[in-house]
């Protein structure tokens, strides 16, 4: 009997994708490198903080960065900047890149396929369970950007990027709304993440994939080349949040980086799904 | 499956120079746009500065006038780099308004960096009126605009 049998509607069972999901769910907080990076995610802003207070210098080379010291509000902005650059494709691939290429690693697929699931809902359940810990991973850095900056720094009001003075409460809306604006092209990352770990069949390549490709792509927005091509690329929606910052915000590239962004998505998930489910494990 | 990667590679190769050749109608980056970004920024952040050096902000305060232009190479007046100059009306302590230069870095999202004379806009860190160092807003500064 073929793999491919096991995929006829007749043996589809109710709750499929729930089941997988959880189970990939608790197959990674199982994990060490997961919990690992859990903890960086919240406790990394309170090291930055903590060695920023011992000098005098600042990251004046990132926005923000120089107003560290005055407003703890600058403190979730700087990281934010920082993360983007190549930070948030390396975070969410830690477990999108090897979500399907650990089947591969651990020689479990026809295991797998045997119990009476899917290939569709084992993709949707696998997925899912990495897009969940995309949204963690952003959700616990933001929130430990924003706790660190007030903690430590305090809640002064934050200069915006025109100049114009943001009261404390507000600020705190606005570097949450920030943080929520990269969790598009987080997602974008994390299904390219996807599709090299289907692709590649190899934790180490679907990995370091998707940053290679987030690196390349920063690579061609700060070299003077076609801006048709930078406005297309999956790193620009990373930047999106800078037009919140003002008394007259635009959104412009908000919108536009969230198309981007949900189109990367279905790509990447459609090619994914597509060599999955063409794939023949008979081979093993 | 080989043949289905080699198509998706072709769409996408395909995507790109469509997309290159599309976009070859000038630069995202004009003066037009980081004059009205620039502006009304260091227009505020001069008020920020007043109100840390003094307290109160009973300085006049500039407008929003800012005249940008990109030096270096013949680019139309248009594109990134650090070669812009950017004019700014200052009001001097002694009360008359002079323009003054900022050196302005715009990088291609839109956001730039600009640098004042320190000699005039005073140094990196100021003593404020509450007696503490402040970070001067007018040293330098950054800021962005849409790009469309």
């Amino acid at each position: 009997m073929t793999a491919l049998a096991l995929d006829e509607p007749a043996a589809r069972p109710r709750g499929g994708v729930r089941t997988v999901y959880l189970w990939e769910l608790e197959k990674l907080t199982a994990q060490w490198r997961v919990r690992a990076v859990a903890a960086l995610c919240l406790l990394a802003p309170f090291a930055f903080v903590l060695a920023l207070k011992t000098q005098d210098t600042v990251p004046s080379d990132t926005l923000f960065g120089r107003w560290v010291h005055d407003t703890g509000y600058a403190v979730p902005l700087v990281v934010l900047g920082f993360a983007g650059q190549w930070g948030f494709p390396l975070l969410t691939s830690v477990v999108a890149g090897d979500i399907f290429a650990s089947e591969d690693h651990h020689g479990t697929w026809q295991t797998i396929l045997t119990r009476s699931r899917t290939r569709a809902q084992i993709f949707t359940g696998k997925v899912l369970a990495a897009a969940t810990f995309c949204v963690v991973v952003v959700a616990l850095a933001g929130a430990g950007s924003i706790a660190a900056g007030v903690l430590l720094v305090g809640h002064q009001p934050l200069v915006a990027l025109d100049g114009s003075l943001v009261p404390s409460g507000r600020a705190a809306e606005l570097a949450l709304l920030s943080w929520l604006c990269v969790l598009p092209p987080a997602l974008g990352f994390t299904a390219l993440g996807v599709l090299f770990s289907i692709a590649t069949r190899h934790s180490a390549a679907g990995i370091t994939g998707p940053v290679l490709v987030g690196l390349l792509m920063q690579l061609y927005a700060y070299v003077d080349a076609l801006d048709v091509v930078r406005h297309a690329l999956l790193t620009t929606p990373f930047d999106a949040w800078h037009g919140l910052l003002s008394a007259t915000p635009y959104y412009r590239p908000l919108v536009e980086g969230c198309a981007v962004s949900a189109a990367y998505t279905v790509v990447c998930l459609a090619a994914g799904y597509l060599l999955l489910r063409r794939r023949d494990f008979t081979k093993g | 499956m080989n043949r289905t990667v080699a198509r998706a590679a072709l769409a996408a190769a395909a995507l790109v120079l469509l997309a290159g050749t599309a976009g070859c109608g000038g630069s995202d980056i004009t003066s037009g746009r980081l004059e009205r970004a620039l502006g009304p920024t260091f227009r505020n952040l001069f008020v920020l500065q007043q109100t840390e050096l003094h307290g109160t902000d009973n300085a006049p305060s500039p407008d929003t006038w800012a005249n940008c232009a990109k030096a270096g190479r013949a680019s139309g007046g248009s594109g990134p780099g650090d070669d812009w100059v950017c004019l700014v009306h200052w009001p001097a302590p002694s009360g008359i308004t002079q323009p003054i230069a900022y050196e302005v870095s715009v990088r291609p999202t839109g956001c730039y960096t600009a640098q004042g004379p320190a000699s005039l806009v005073g140094q990196q860190r100021i003593q404020g009126a509450d007696g503490h160092q402040h970070t001067n807003p007018l040293y330098e500064f950054d800021g962005c605009f849409d790009t469309a």
